[in-house]
């Protein structure tokens, strides 16, 4: 963590377009990551966000099936169908970590997330005020934030919330399996903090595999809200991937299962239950208010067109 | 021994009133003008060898031995000392023969016979003699070689109380033993052999519940069952050794003619004396929730994930019938029904909406009931951790270390929480309170709490360890601590358990039973001390669920709030008559009346084969069933499960099952769909019946009642 603000303060002078020989195009407010190459439309494939020091990875553009009409799913990710993201975006490489989210509160001091988590209970950022468990060093994920908190972070850095659309797609990374890594629940472990592995806690950042486009734990740690309101099933979804609105809905999805859900030691569960909750293609939702010690998110920097 | 028996029993007959006692040196007898109980001689461990019924050619008992089984106590060094293992002594006095045993341990037995009575009453009482001793079970009674009651061995059943009761094949037909582990799932305290119109009850009638094994054993050899039941002592598990056990209650065994719901009737005679029913029928009771004493039906419904369904159900006012539930297993804030509990809160949808949906339900007389998880509590949840829960509440195994982990789907964090700890107890108050007070639902459904009993070893925790009514009473006061919680939230708050736990009637208003099977034990010991739900149906299962649920006096309970979106206008009709008879006339009969012997019915009726949870079983094509409300009124009901019209007699004699004899005049009233509750004629009491048609799926409903 420490050494990327050493970079970022290299690269905020540079103001972001080159590395090496070789000149990258980058988003404003960001500069091309150090091991950066070109990707589509010449942008760098990998850059850091100057405000949260946020590594993005870009994400090019294509076509996928999302969901499943797998019976032994969940019924809200069917019907499976073909979605085409028409314009690359840049990830979050990991999960907003307390670090990251550090850094808007202190920009932000007078933002009073307490409002924007459920008004009964007391649920914003609980393991920063010693009444959680879970850890508040920096280079963890954020927990205990709403998904209105989560979207006052990315108005304050000029980020966005992924769709669900994007999320999957992302997630997936060109695959067609229950997880991105294959459908072998064996390897889950390889890539996710899941269950009783994550010894019901969260774990530092981006110390599993990441998947084939270099997003770590898509799948695990913890949940992801995604910008969407939460619709049940796919029969309405829009082909194009932008995020769907229902004006009367009352949750917003979440994405990617977390610590909490995964394989236990017995070994007792369907490896379709798994699937369902922590696979690509699992979805869960809760009112936005919801704040949990599972529930944080990730962000995504549209280049163009986009509008989440 | 035979011609001892016939000589007391002629002076039984001329005294007429005191039970024969005899201790002779070929055995002890307790006889009277009905049965007759003989023991082996003293010197052979005075065992039970002999059951009589007067009325019947042979005896009841056919022991392989003289030196018979009659009781069983297990040491916790791993030792087994029985009957035949020590001298014995007999007394007799008044009504009652007194049998003791001395070596390592004191053993005394006291049997009664009442004079009038059929059924033997006995308990035990055991000591340890030598120091450092301790009790772990107590068997009692073990009775050997019990002959088939059917003159066709394979015709006999055992009556099985489990759900609402079944019966099963004869062990010595299926050739494996039968256990039934009260009160885990076995939740009543009795077992009884039938066939050829008769039986042989047993009866633990034990009024602090304690925990028991009974247990079924066929000997193929001898063609005969052993009967016993094992009693786990209090504190078998703690640190001093237990050197003193006698029963709490009677150990009750005997003949008696009939069937299951003879057996039943014995049992409730003595079940509505137990300190659960001591708050007295639910009609009756000032603290029972008036608005469920009159539900019309019960819908499952996830609201968390569908309240847009139920915003639909609050316009379309279901089946016009005010008064409802709606069970709601949507409002998890986790992942899963299982493994969130019990964290609930937030609700799924948001507190705002969960209470918003939750008054606008209640306004139209819906009342949601939220899923709590009642036993284990998810350890990984922040509240488990940060309060110590582990330390504090969580049962420990026998070898006072391991955590007691749920084998429960999908997730293994489950922790089993101890119903006697201070932390669990308080923990289910306050989602409880929660629940009730700030949303305002109508109550609690608890799943897993009062019989998935395990005995917790954590010395920590102040109770006993293993063994007894640890487990009973410990669960039956953390409902009492809710149940004071809720009411004071709100006094018309309603609780409900699964599953079926005798113990628990008087701080539960409902009943989870499952399916109704061959033997409805339950509803005619209980059906007017509590409620009774569950075995929820769909249509696609056709009509006889859903007719069986309702002739058999269980809240009808459907999957959704919609109902049946998909049903054929005519099968909804179907369904709407029979909740509207419910509605309007047969709530006090099929919603909390006393199950009475269901009437004869003749014709050529076929038999079907129909499904429960516990396997197929037959029951014929049209059923009937008789209740009767605290007014004396006598409610008769009949279901035709077939699409073809049946001609059926059917009779009852109102004088033996409800005191409505031939002396007394009688309104009958009939209920119809098309006309509702109309007098029908004036009759006499006593003997009632008639010669009638049915319709194709139809029902018959009528009440009786006595013109002053």
């Amino acid at each position: 963590m420490r050494t990327w603000t050493t970079i970022l303060l290299i690269f905020a002078v540079a103001a972001g377009t080159i590395t090496g020989a070789e000149t990258l195009k980058t988003p404003t407010g960001c500069v091309a990551a150090d091991n950066a190459k070109p990707g589509p439309e010449g942008y760098a494939d990998r850059v850091i966000h100057q405000k949260t020091g946020i590594e993005l990875i870009l994400i090019s553009s294509g076509t996928f099936v999302m969901g499943t009409d797998d019976r032994q799913a969940a019924s809200n990710v069917a019907p499976a169908h073909e979605v085409t993201i028409s314009q690359p975006f840049y990830m979050g490489k990991t999960e907003v970590s307390n670090g990251q989210y550090r850094r808007f509160m202190e920009a932000q001091p007078d933002y009073d997330g307490e409002a924007d988590v459920d008004p009964a209970y007391d649920l914003y950022l609980l393991h920063f005020k010693d009444k959680s468990v879970m850890s508040s060093e920096d280079e963890y994920p954020v927990v205990w934030v709403g998904w209105h908190n989560a979207m006052a972070f990315c108005a304050w850095a000029g980020l966005k919330l992924p769709s669900e659309a994007q999320w999957e797609y992302a997630c997936r990374a060109g695959t067609t399996t229950a997880y991105s890594f294959g459908d072998d629940e064996e390897n889950l472990h390889d890539y996710a903090w899941a269950d009783l592995a994550a010894e019901h806690l969260t774990h530092p950042v981006a110390t599993k595999l990441p998947n084939r486009w270099g997003l770590h734990d898509m799948h695990g740690n913890v949940w992801e809200w995604c910008a969407d309101d939460y619709i049940y099933r796919y029969e309405t979804a829009p082909s194009d991937g932008s995020v769907r609105r229902d004006p009367t809905a009352q949750t917003k999805p979440l994405r990617g299962g977390s610590w909490s859900t995964g394989p236990g030691v017995n070994r007792k569960t369907p490896a379709w239950f798994y699937s369902t909750a922590m696979g690509s293609v699992a979805r869960f939702h809760v009112a936005p208010g919801n704040a949990w010690q599972d529930r944080g998110f990730r962000v995504i920097l549209p280049l163009k067109g986009t509008t989440p | 021994m035979r011609n001892t028996i016939t000589a007391l029993l002629i002076i039984c007959c001329v005294t007429a009133a005191p039970p024969a006692l005899a201790v002779e040196a070929d055995g002890a007898t307790l006889a009277n003008d009905e049965v007759a109980y003989h023991w082996a001689p003293a010197q052979q461990g005075g065992g039970l060898i002999g059951i009589e019924d007067r009325g019947q050619p042979a005896g009841l008992l056919a022991p392989t031995t003289p030196a018979a089984a009659w009781w069983q106590v297990k040491l916790k060094d791993g030792r087994t000392i029985a009957n035949t293992d020590l001298p014995c002594q007999v007394d007799s006095q008044a009504e009652t023969l007194t049998f003791t045993w001395t070596g390592d341990i004191r053993v005394t037995v006291v049997a009664r016979l009442g004079a009038d009575e059929r059924l033997l009453k006995a308990r035990i009482r055991v000591d340890t003699v030598t120091e450092g001793a301790g009790l772990r079970d107590v068997v009692f009674p073990v009775i050997d070689g019990i002959r088939p009651l059917a003159e066709n061995a394979a015709d006999d059943r055992v009556l099985f109380a489990f759900r609402t009761g079944f019966t099963r094949p004869s062990p010595l037909v299926t050739g494996e033993p039968l256990k039934m582990k009260y009160c885990i799932e076995y939740n009543m305290q009795l077992a009884a052999l039938l066939g050829g119109g008769r039986g042989l009850y047993f009866g633990d009638h034990d009024p602090t519940a304690a925990w028991k094994d009974f247990s079924w054993t066929p000997d193929a050899d001898t063609q005969t069952l052993s009967y016993a039941v094992s009693h786990p002592v209090l504190d078998w598990g703690g640190p001093e050794p237990v050197t003193h056990y006698e029963s709490p209650g009677d150990c009750v065994l005997g003949p008696f003619q009939g069937d299951w719901y003879d057996a039943a009737r014995i049992y409730r005679r003595w079940a509505v004396t137990a300190p659960w029913c001591a708050k007295g029928p639910m009609v009756q009771r000032d603290d029972y929730p008036k608005w469920f004493l009159n539900i019309d039906y019960w819908a499952m419904g996830h609201m968390g994930d569908y309240l847009e369904q139920q915003r639909e159900f609050i316009k379309r006012d279901l089946f016009d019938f005010p008064i409802t539930v709606t069970h709601d297993y949507g409002h998890f804030n986790g992942w899963t029904i299982h493994d969130a509990g019990p964290e609930y809160f937030p609700p799924k949808p948001g507190s705002v909406n969960y209470q918003k949906v939750v008054s606008e339900l209640r306004d139209r007389g819906a009342r949601v009931l939220p899923y709590v998880m009642g036993w284990m509590w998810n350890g990984a949840s922040e509240d488990f951790r940060l309060r110590g829960a582990k330390e504090k509440g969580a049962m420990l195994g026998e070898d006072g270390e391991s955590v007691l982990w749920a084998e429960l789907e999908p997730s293994e964090e489950n922790i089993a929480m101890c119903p006697a700890s201070k932390i669990w107890r308080d923990k289910l108050t306050d989602v409880t309170v929660e629940f009730i007070q700030h949303y305002r639902t109508g109550g609690i459904y608890f799943d897993y709490f009062s019989t998935h009993m395990a005995d917790c070893f954590n010395p920590t925790h102040g109770h006993a360890l293993g063994g007894g009514d640890y487990w009973a009473r410990g669960v039956h006061d953390l409902f009492q601590q809710v149940w004071d919680g809720a009411r004071k939230a709100d006094p018309e708050a309603m609780l409900c358990a699964e599953d079926l736990a005798e113990f628990c009637i008087d701080v539960l208003d409902a009943a989870y039973v499952g399916i109704t099977a061959d033997a409805p034990v339950w509803q005619a010991v209980y059906h007017d001390y509590t409620q009774v739900f569950g075995g929820m149906h769909w249509m696609e299962q056709g009509q006889i669920p859903l007719s069986r649920q309702w002739l058999y006096g269980r809240i009808s309970q459907i999957p959704g709030t919609l109902g049946f979106p998909d049903a054929k206008p005519e099968t909804m009709e179907w369904y709407r008559d029979l909740l509207r008879c419910t509605h309007e006339f047969a709530r006090p009969y099929l919603g909390y009346g006393e199950m009475l012997r269901p009437p004869e019915i003749s014709g050529d009726i076929p038999m079907l084969t129909m499904e429960a949870a516990d396997g197929p079983f037959k029951a014929p094509a049209v059923e009937g069933t008789a209740w009767r409300t605290p007014d004396g009124s006598v409610g008769i009901f009949f279901i035709n499960y077939e699409d073809q019209a049946r001609q059926f007699t059917w009779k009852t004699d109102l004088g033996e099952i409800a005191g409505l004899d031939a002396a007394k005049r009688l309104q009958i009233t009939e209920w119809t769909a098309d006309n509702g509750a109309k007098p029908l004629k004036q009759t006499e009491g006593g003997i009632v019946g008639d010669t009638v048609e049915i319709p194709p799926h139809g029902m018959i409903a009528l009440k009786f009642e006595r013109i002053p």
